[in-house]
């Protein structure tokens, strides 16, 4: 057993101590940032405009990180600081600073002296260390709670809706309420398709009568590619018409998946017919006629009896795209296929219901 | 060495020392504080300078210390027709037979204590014998060199009020005493126990020796030994540098009040006078408090004041008390 033992023990516990006070005193510094940081923002989320929550949490913990490595690093007090603060704390007279500056260094002093010095060092160390235990009380400053109380208000306010989202939300119900062109229905949305639908149905039904005509594929085609609308279902392997004729009530409306990729894919499917040509020459028809919901696909009909008209078949052949998109189609695929990528009838919300309008509007100008 | 052997012997040095106080307590009543100083700066090494009253007794002091030590005291009586060879020396013709030669004859000075009473009324060429004297502890007389005895000390005394056809200490000169010590007026209890003691005569002719030469030279050789650690010199540093009002490290105090501060000189007397303090208090060791209890008497002689800070009332003392104040919290 070394003679110092007992003052290294107290300089070690009291350094360990110092260090938790000095890693202490800087988290509550950088707790205290953090809180300001956090409360700040929330404040910007709430007043201003939205801020993305979890890059915010991230930069208002850097500083409280910060002050964590600083405490770390320079927290740590030398053991002759600590004899000094020992002292100090103790009233030792300078008693452990000479006995640590004896021991850290070659000193000229007399055996008797030294011996003397440390003996007394250690003596006093050994009492010291209960007072020391005694006095490790942490309190916790009032600073921390204001810094606990704005932290948690700013996390709060950070994960609340922000100030954008509900301005958007608020011009969009405006929008809705005083918008002319608002679709505020699924009937709505349909009635231009059924006008079309019926200003085309008429050729359509001239040439019914005549079954496998070749004449009549190529009008049912021309009807189609002036509206750019796939009238029919997959082609029966005789290439008859079969939609000639149907009521708008006998058809259903399907929005697929991908709407972005659903009006060229709708045109492969259903157009049978070639539409090569079609699109620059055809182009003012088009465009004359009501805008075509590119995600309406028509599927067999029952048709009912009495009218006469054939039963599509199941085994029709499916159409061959012949033609490139149709412009309006083109332009309506840029519109991103996340936002209407739900179904037609759950589509709900003033904003989404605004998109919605949007998107038919912008088919029914081009 | 044992433990038991070495407590044991800085234990004894302690006894001696307050025995030693005891004893000038008996004979100088109601200067305790005063006593003690005067010893830490004789245990020191140091000469000293007392400023007092008349009829205070710093004769009486010097004659008790003396006594108690065991040592012979010279005392010189300074006046302005006191020549330095009054002091030091001088040669003599000696005639023995038909052999004449010259002999140095040593003054006063060659002694291990000597009173100089009233040091201001000596000519400033008589005051400038004193230097090599205090400082070298030796004389130069015909180019020779003679050495005084070991341990030497100079107490001088000077009146601070009766200024008249004196001459004042050069600063040179001031700075060769380790203290300069203030003899305050007695309280009256102390007045009181005087009488007790002094009416008739003087207590410290009849004072016995506490110790002997040969002890007093290892109390100061044993207190030589005492530890100053590093922490505790740059301390004192800070505190010399305190004082100096150009330096950076000055306190305002200094720089707002003193027109110089204390020489290095005053950094060994702050050293070796809180030495003995130390072991007075059973430490091996020197402490801030030992500096901070040496400080005024170490250091009030030798910083100087600015005409404005003399205007205003200040004075080397109170000065010097915010500085060390000062130095106390920054330690």
């Amino acid at each position: 057993m070394k003679p110092e033992q007992a003052l290294l023990a107290l300089l070690y516990a009291l350094r360990r101590q110092l260090w938790r006070q000095a890693i202490g005193h800087w988290w509550w510094r950088g707790l205290g940032v953090m809180a300001v940081l956090l409360a700040g923002a929330g404040v910007v989320h709430t007043l201003l405009w939205p801020l993305p929550f979890l890059p915010c949490i991230g930069l208002a913990l850097a500083p409280l990180l910060l002050a964590l490595i600083i405490g770390l690093w320079r927290g740590r007090p030398s053991l002759a600081r600590c004899a000094w603060l020992a002292d100090q704390r103790f009233g030792g007279k300078s008693l452990l600073t000479s006995a640590w500056d004896l021991l850290s260094r070659p000193q000229s002093i007399s055996p008797a002296s030294a011996h003397l010095l440390l003996s007394q060092a250690n003596q006093a160390a050994a009492d010291w260390q209960s007072r020391l235990a005694v006095n490790r009380d942490i309190n916790l400053p009032r600073q921390a709670v204001l810094s606990f109380s704005l932290s948690l208000v700013g996390l709060f306010l950070l994960s609340s809706p922000g100030a954008l989202l509900h301005s958007t939300a608020a011009s969009a119900i405006a929008a809705d309420i005083t918008a002319p062109t608002m679709v505020k229905s699924l009937d709505d949305a349909r009635a231009p398709m059924e006008a079309s639908e019926k200003a085309i149905a008429a050729p359509a039904v001239e040439a019914a009568p005549l079954p496998g005509n070749e004449q009549a594929g190529k009008k049912v085609a021309t009807a189609e590619s002036r509206t750019g609308l796939p009238l029919l279902s997959p082609a029966s392997p005789e290439g008859s018409v079969v939609t000639a004729g149907r009521q708008p009530d006998q058809w259903a409306a399907a929005v697929p998946a991908d709407t972005a990729a659903a009006p060229a894919a709708g045109a492969s499917r259903s157009s049978g017919n070639d539409h090569a040509g079609n699109d620059s020459d055809e182009q003012p028809a088009t465009s004359r006629t009501l805008p075509a919901n590119p995600t309406i696909r028509y599927l067999d009909i029952e048709r009912p009896a009495d009218t006469g008209a054939q039963t599509a078949s199941s085994e029709s052949e499916e159409l061959a795209p012949v033609g490139p998109i149709p412009r309006p189609l083109a332009k309506a695929a840029a519109i991103p296929a996340e936002r209407v990528a739900m179904p037609y009838e759950t589509v709900s919300g003033p904003a989404l219901r605004r998109y919605v309008a949007d998107y038919f509007q912008e088919l029914n100008h081009d | 060495m044992t433990d038991s052997l070495i407590t044991l012997d800085w234990q004894a040095i302690r006894a001696d020392l307050d025995r030693l106080q005891g004893a000038l307590e008996r004979a100088i009543v109601g200067q305790r504080s005063l006593i003690a100083e005067l010893l830490a700066a004789v245990f020191a090494g140091g000469h000293v300078l007392l400023e007092g009253l008349p009829g205070l007794g710093k004769t009486q002091l010097a004659k008790a210390l003396a006594a108690g030590l065991g040592i012979h005291l010279a005392r010189i009586q300074c006046t302005p027709d006191l020549l330095p060879a009054d002091i030091t020396g001088s040669e003599i013709l000696v005639r023995a037979g038909e052999q004449q030669r010259l002999e140095f004859r040593p003054g006063p000075l060659f002694s291990p204590m000597v009173l100089v009473d009233e040091i201001n009324r000596a000519t400033p060429k008589t005051q400038a014998a004193f230097l090599e004297a205090m400082q070298e502890r030796q004389v130069t007389y015909g180019g020779v060199q003679h050495h005084l005895p070991t341990p030497f000390w100079v107490l001088a005394t000077q009146n601070p009020i009766e200024l008249e056809g004196t001459y004042p200490l050069p600063e040179a000169q001031l700075d060769r005493f380790l203290f300069k010590l203030k003899v305050e007026y007695p309280s009256a209890e102390a007045l009181l126990a005087m009488l007790e003691i002094s009416l008739d005569d003087e207590p410290a002719d009849g004072l016995p020796p506490v110790l002997d030469h040969h002890r007093v030279l290892a109390l100061m050789a044993q207190i030589r030994e005492v530890f100053i650690a590093g922490p505790i010199k740059q301390a004192a540093v800070d505190l010399l540098l305190a004082t100096q009002p150009d330096h950076p490290k000055a306190s305002p105090l200094a720089r707002a009040h003193l027109r110089y501060g204390a020489s290095p000189r005053g950094l060994q007397s702050l050293l070796r006078a809180a030495r003995v303090l130390a072991v007075r208090d059973g430490r091996a060791h020197v402490a801030l408090e030992d500096i901070q209890a040496v400080a005024l008497p170490a250091l009030r002689h030798r910083v100087l004041l600015t005409i404005t800070g003399q205007l205003e009332g200040m004075n080397a003392d109170t000065v010097l008390a915010g500085i060390v104040q000062e130095w106390r919290r920054a330690h």
